[in-house]
């Protein structure tokens, strides 16, 4: 059972860092990023293709992978995002999904839908924790999603955070006091697509990755960890993601091991979400509307 | 609130969503089958030595030799019974015309368990079109054309290309060549349409009770049987506290894990959902470098295999049945996860890509003559091909699909590269396997421990 809590610990580290993603777009525009995984399937290609294909070092992987990210979320906020601005959310949230699909098709086509492995970050052997192998690049991906988490929770209150934030309440008035949103909308989709790089490219090492693996994966429990967090709180979703990654592994060992559940993973996250929402509304840090 | 609330519902509903299966309605109709095919006729025939005859005749007599010929270089099979009045055609010359048959092929080239489309465009016509020699393979008189389409991993898609290559473009019989549900799906369609169906041997799960079907190759029920001997004769490991099983929760694997179970009692076994990921099931197989089990049978996506193996750093030996654990493409990836599946065996209709030169030189000849670069996808389709020629050859001059289930049921056929096969007993005719060898030398690849053997 251990080993089943601490691969669930490991796992969620990467739910929680693309819901730290999904919660920044969502606090600063109100937006529901459905394209936030992708952001992670095209820093890994790129990053694979630089190392792997080229023989490049691994630190130019890395720069490339996350420039790829961060283009990549620059283009969808001025091709799709700013112009829809003003639409409806559903309308915003249909686009999004269609860039997710767009892009996965575009890898598809490019590196073929063939299971790939990237170089870790940190090669060894595993450590024991609670009787699960967790590798050094797992141990580097939860200490990067502590910082991120606690770096972006402070950004907010930074001048910068607070003109996203003010931009997202009103932008006439936000513009009034001198601050561009334009500029703002750029600040926030390239830094949701660098967060979606960062961590496409930790997780990839770790597991087998294909294209779509961030999105057909990793998105609909890193949501589940966003809306388990509050929605606009960063510390939430990094809490959130831990907790939807455990909650997985535990139901599947309880679940779907002892009881022969089907579904196990799928079932206890849904009971935990349920649970969550129906105590504490506004989720575990969100604060009240 | 109201927008949380909505989104919590959204969130809901779509981890809800994967939980209920991905493959509707595929398997129910299936399960209460089972039952064993009568053969349309024939059956009664006794194989011949000579595989030399080439089988030009019209008609199945009872006592034809092979399909070998000009074309297959290695002889067929024997002869088997046929009826007295050879075979009985029921006038469905779909996909036939004086020059040429029309064969419809399906295989995964995206979802779960994609294999790569290159090998697919390039194999795909190979050995019609280069089999004979550095020539096209000519049955009587006609060429072979193929069609092919991508049934993603999922079996509605399966169903629906392959009702798009029977009726719409034409194809005469269809051929799966991967993913047990795509398999099952199409040859559910197939059978209910009459078109002749050919795959690799997969679940036996509502197959056989399916007239127009038959496996290339062991069905996983009768491969099981045979890996528990392979695992305590050659792996050496005959207590059942060292051994587990991890096969993935669908009905269509049911029998594969009652084989397994049956033949080699006290096995634990976990069946993972479809949607669980790889790296969880590791749990269950180590503690932190220390194994809980010796030997693991795998029988999943590759990509759940992958995963597992690459998370599970106890590094125990897996070993499996099947056709998509067996490529190349899986053992290079394995390879580059830290070598995490080195050693792996699997069960394989072909001897290993690496090899093919050995066992049929003609492959190798038709690859420079095509000008390609071939791979174990092509080799297998390669196999696959030359098991319908030599079918449609006893199928006779004057082919439809009647006369092509008739000329088939009840008979052997042998290739040299799939397993020899006998329908005697119904459409399960295959008894042999290969031992594939995954290597990490050279970029990871296989290799033949043995081949063509029927037991350990």
């Amino acid at each position: 059972m251990g080993a089943f809590l601490a691969l669930g610990l490991f796992q969620g580290a990467v739910y929680g860092l693309l819901a730290v993603g999904i919660v920044l777009v969502y606090k600063a525009k109100r937006v529901f990023n459905f394209a936030q995984g992708e952001f992670g399937g095209v820093a890994a290609f790129t990053a694979y293709a630089i190392v792997v294909g080229t023989g490049l070092p691994y630190w130019a992987g890395v720069l490339g992978g996350l420039a790829a990210a961060v283009a990549t979320g620059l283009i969808v906020e001025r091709a799709i995002v700013r112009p829809l601005e003003s639409s409806s959310r559903t309308i915003m949230l249909v686009a999004l999904v269609g860039v997710a699909l767009f892009t996965i098709a575009i890898i598809v086509l490019v590196g073929q839908p063939i299971p790939r492995v990237m170089p870790p970050l940190v090669d060894g052997g595993g450590v024991n924790i609670l009787g699960a192998g967790i590798l050094p690049q797992q141990l580097i991906l939860m200490a990067v999603l502590a910082v991120l988490a606690a770096a972006m929770a402070w950004f907010f209150k930074t001048d910068l955070g607070l003109a996203v934030l003010a931009s997202s309440q009103d932008t006439r008035a936000a513009q009034v006091v001198g601050i561009s949103p334009i500029a703002v909308s750029r600040l926030v989709w390239g830094m949701a697509a660098l967060l979606g790089g960062i961590a496409g490219l930790l997780y990839a090492p770790v597991g087998i990755f294909t294209p779509g693996f961030m999105t057909l994966t990793m998105l609909v429990p890193a949501f589940a960890a966003a809306v388990l967090g509050g929605m606009t709180s960063l510390p939430g979703a990094f809490i959130g993601g831990l907790a939807i990654g455990v909650v997985q592994n535990l139901g599947i060992y309880y679940l779907g091991q002892q009881l022969k559940v089907p579904g196990a993973a799928e079932l206890g996250v849904f009971a935990l979400l349920m649970l969550v929402l129906l105590i504490r509304p506004q989720g575990l840090l969100g604060g009240a509307n | 609130m109201r927008l949380r609330t909505t989104l919590a519902l959204l969130a809901g509903a779509l981890l809800v969503l994967p939980a209920c299966g991905q493959f509707d309605g595929v398997h129910d109709d299936f399960l209460a089958q089972g039952g064993e095919n009568p053969g349309l006729g024939g059956g009664d025939g006794t194989s011949a030595d000579d595989a030399s005859s080439g089988a030009d005749g019209t008609d199945a007599s009872g006592d034809g030799g092979g399909s070998g010929g000009d074309n297959t270089g290695d002889g067929g099979g024997g002869g088997g019974g046929g009826n007295d009045n050879g075979n009985a055609g029921n006038g469905d010359t779909t996909g036939v015309t004086a020059d040429t048959i029309t064969i419809g092929i399906h295989a995964p080239l995206t979802g779960a368990a994609p294999l790569k489309q290159a090998s697919f465009e390039t194999g795909k016509d190979l050995y019609w079109q280069y089999g004979n020699g550095g020539k096209p393979v000519v049955i009587h008189g006609r060429t072979v054309e193929t069609v092919f389409a991508d049934d993603q991993y999922r079996p509605s898609t399966a169903r629906q290309v392959c009702q798009t290559m029977a009726e719409e473009q034409q194809a005469f019989a269809l051929i799966g060549a991967g993913g047990t549900d795509q398999i099952q799906a199409c040859a559910q369609y197939a059978a209910s349409e009459d078109v002749p169906y050919l795959s690799t041997g997969v679940t036996e799960t509502g197959m056989g009770s399916l007239d127009t079907y038959f496996a290339a190759s062991m069905t996983y029920k009768q491969q099981t049987p045979m890996l528990t001997d392979y695992i305590k004769n050659e792996l050496g490991v005959t207590d059942a506290s060292k051994v587990a099983a991890v096969v993935t929760n669908t009905p269509n694997f049911d029998d594969a894990v009652e084989g397994f179970t049956g033949a080699f009692d006290g096995v634990d076994v976990f069946r993972p959902d479809k949607n669980e990921r790889g790296s969880s099931a590791a749990g269950n197989l180590c503690t932190g470098t220390a194994k809980n089990y010796d030997v693991v049978f795998v029988l999943t996506s590759p990509t759940f295999y992958l995963e597992m193996a690459a998370a599970s750093g106890c590094r125990p030996q897996f070993v499996g049945v099947g056709v998509s654990m067996g490529l190349d493409q899986v053992a290079s990836t394995g390879c580059s996860a830290a070598g995490s599946t080195e050693g792996a065996r699997f069960f394989n209709p072909t001897p290993a890509f690496a090899d093919a030169g050995e066992y049929d030189p003609d492959f190798l000849a038709a690859v420079d003559a095509a000008g390609i670069e071939a791979d174990d996808v092509t080799w297998m389709m390669w196999g696959q091909s030359k098991v319908l020629h030599q079918m449609l050859e006893k199928a006779g001059e004057a082919l439809d699909r009647g006369a092509f289930m008739d000329a088939v049921a009840g008979q052997k056929f042998s290739t040299g590269v799939f397993p020899d096969l006998n329908y005697a007993g119904g459409p399960f005719g295959a008894t042999q396997v290969s031992v594939l060898r995954n290597v990490c030398d050279g970029g990871g690849h296989y290799e033949t421990d043995h081949a063509f053997v029927n037991g350990f």
